[in-house]
């Protein structure tokens, strides 16, 4: 098993499973698993999450997560 | 449609037909011919042969969705080329009512400070001495019980602009009648401040409206647009922008180690969830009260990205807590507690200030040990020395790079002297190459390749690797000016981007109210006059390609959390225009 640590932010803030809230918390996921596997673990639907950033870089959902790294997942959202 | 011109020296108005030259122009389109035609580049800015140019954009004024924008233009007393200045307000869509297609102010009063009124019947200098020296509540407050704002909109200055500071901008109402939305960018109000011009009312009563040459054409393209906004992620009722404002942006750049921090020395911020558009909605929902998420800057607005950010006890502290003021008083200055970055924002909407140079100038000062950093009550201190004109207030007012200059600094993130907004260079480059290469000085909304590179709307680009940034800056920057001369929001990019029908629609509204035949194909080669028009007016007033630079210490000095300095050669940069 590895630990990463997550955050989950605008809407998918819902998911977090400590209660609303963009703080981040600890996952325990089997070797190998990857961002997709993560999000299925946190129960969130797929097309709801737009972008996933790995230790601050952008990463598809295929990308295998490593011990300790940090995943933020983020809904479409826009600005300016 | 006409003109209307003012001439500050003789103190006359007079109304002038619109040449055919500028028939099909409007908003910044209009603005830079208008004052490239005008305005000798070499001219004192804040001397008699400046102008200000005000126009609505082409479809302002109509029933087009989020349209009421309007730019104001003239020579730069902060950068020395040449400016446009965007804000949403009713005032633009009343203007557009009233059949005006810009507002040119020229000359200097030599005495008194004066207001222009203008109405159908046509507009007037009144004397405004009863609002020397006040604050842009209080003169709104003053100026609505005489202009009711049922019919009527304000743009003004406060005591920053009287006083001639560089960072001084042009407020305009919002549909509450706050003096809350902002051509702040430049130091426009500088200028408007050396005309003797406080403030403007228009009143569009019995206004016959904008005139559409096609009016089938314009609503099929209006139906599109309103399809494309009301069914996209980011701009549909209850998504990201209505939810969550435009501060919603705090975390992501955060997260990718581009939020510039403590002037511009990290890409991350320890109190940015603090300060983040989620945690602006979690207060707005708690305190209740005036507090409102989804608030529009004018009405027709259908994505509606403003806020009401409300006290402990529900009373309001301003409108609105917008991403670039969050982060200018926030993560540059290292404060994370958000009434605090409300109560700055609303002084510096009173003072009169661009929110951006007031935040970068306020870290410089921080930088220089005037105040620490993180001191949110040291930080109002100076910005009430702007207010009251202290020697050290009038430094700090005249922005980012003067402040730096006169302290000695090295690391000063301005590119034409005018301060970078909230998007660090080095680890996003292509918005990097757009404060570089952009006529105006560093401007975020000038191309906004944060589209691509951090959001993965309209494509997807790398935000650290050098590579086709140029292109891609390019790319943004002249659909950009095509839409700024149009009126409306520049979030309409968002689903237009992703919408192909969502673009045309866009189009075919402008030719609707127009009577041209544009396509699609027509938009970059408008938006390339309109650059080339600023480009070349900015070469007169004697700007080269060694002012299309990034400031120095961004060369060497690695941002962390990646470690990387601004790497796309001046080489590169030059190709931008050619």
């Amino acid at each position: 098993m590895i630990t990463i640590e997550a955050a989950l932010f605008a809407t998918l803030r819902t998911y977090n499973p400590n209660g609303e809230s963009s703080e981040p918390f600890r996952v325990q996921l089997p070797e190998g698993s990857t961002i997709e596997n993560l999000l299925k673990k946190l129960n969130i639907p797929p097309g709801e999450s737009k972008q996933a950033f790995v230790n601050n870089r952008r990463q598809e959902w295929d990308y295998i997560l490593q011990e300790g790294e940090r995943v933020a997942i983020f809904p479409p959202i826009a600005g300016g | 449609m006409k003109f209307l011109r003012v001439n500050m020296t003789e103190r006359t108005v007079k109304e002038e037909e619109v040449q055919e030259k500028y028939s099909k122009m409007g908003g910044r389109h209009l603005t830079s011919c208008l004052v490239a035609d005008e305005v000798p580049p070499l001219c004192h800015a804040l001397g008699p042969n400046n102008k200000i140019v005000i126009a609505p954009g082409v479809v302002t004024g109509t029933s087009a969705p989020s349209s009421g924008r309007l730019s104001v233009g003239g020579k730069s007393p902060l950068t020395g080329g040449i400016k446009e200045s965007n804000a949403g307000t009713p005032f633009s869509q009343r203007l557009g009512r009233l059949g005006i297609k810009a507002i040119i102010i020229e000359g200097l009063a030599t005495e008194g400070l004066w207001m222009l009124k203008v109405d159908k019947d046509g507009a007037e200098l009144i004397s405004a001495e009863n609002l020397k020296g006040k604050g842009m509540y209080e003169t709104a407050d003053t100026l609505f019980k005489e202009y009711p704002l049922k019919n009527s909109s304000l743009m003004g200055i406060g005591p920053s602009g009287e006083k001639r500071m560089a960072m001084a901008g042009i407020s305009f109402n919002d549909p509450e009648g706050r003096p809350s939305r902002y051509a702040g960018r430049g130091g426009l109000g500088a200028v408007l401040g050396s005309k003797g011009l406080k403030a403007i009312v228009v009143n569009d009563a019995g206004a016959p409206g904008v005139s559409i040459q096609n009016i089938d054409l314009f609503k099929q393209g209006q139906k599109k647009l309103v399809e494309a906004i009301r069914t996209h992620d980011l701009t549909k009722p209850g998504g990201a922008l209505n939810s969550f404002g435009t501060a919603i942006l705090i975390n992501v750049l955060n997260e990718v180690g581009g939020l510039p921090t403590r002037n511009f020395s990290s890409g991350q911020f320890k109190g940015a969830s603090k300060t983040s558009g989620e945690s602006i909605a979690e207060k707005v929902k708690e305190r209740g009260g005036a507090g409102m998420m989804g608030h529009g800057c004018h009405p027709g607005c259908i994505i509606r990205c403003s806020n009401v950010y409300p006290a402990a006890d529900g009373s309001e502290i301003v409108s609105c807590v917008e991403y670039e003021s969050d982060w200018a008083f926030g993560a540059n200055c290292e404060i994370d507690d958000l009434d605090t970055i409300a109560k700055l924002i609303y002084h510096c909407n009173d003072i009169g200030l661009d929110t951006i140079e007031a935040g970068v100038t306020v870290g410089l000062a921080m930088e220089a040990g005037v105040i620490s950093f993180g001191d949110g009550n040291g930080a109002i201190d100076l910005l009430d020395q702007i207010r009251t004109g202290t020697s050290l207030g009038h430094i700090l007012g005249n922005g980012a790079e003067f402040t730096g200059k006169a302290y000695g600094l090295t690391r000063i993130p301005t590119v034409k002297r005018q301060a970078m907004p909230a998007y660090e260079p080095r680890a996003v480059k292509g918005i990097g190459t757009t404060y570089i290469t952009s006529p105006m000085g560093a401007d975020h909304t000038a191309g906004y390749t944060i589209t691509t590179e951090i959001l993965s709307v309209g494509g997807q680009a790398d935000p650290l690797d050098p590579k086709g940034k140029v292109e891609l800056s390019k790319a943004f920057q002249t659909a950009t000016a095509f839409i700024d001369a149009s009126g409306y929001c520049l979030f309409i990019a968002f689903p237009i981007l992703d919408i192909s029908d969502g673009m045309e629609g866009m189009v075919e509204t402008i030719n609707g109210v127009l009577g041209t035949n544009w396509t699609v194909s027509d938009v970059g080669r408008i938006g390339m006059d309109i650059l080339s028009i600023e480009n070349d007016f900015n070469a007169k007033a004697g700007f080269s390609k060694e002012d299309d630079r990034p400031p120095e210490f961004m060369r060497y000095e690695p941002l962390p959390p990646h470690n990387v300095v601004f790497d796309i050669t001046d080489e590169e940069l030059d190709k931008i225009w050619k």
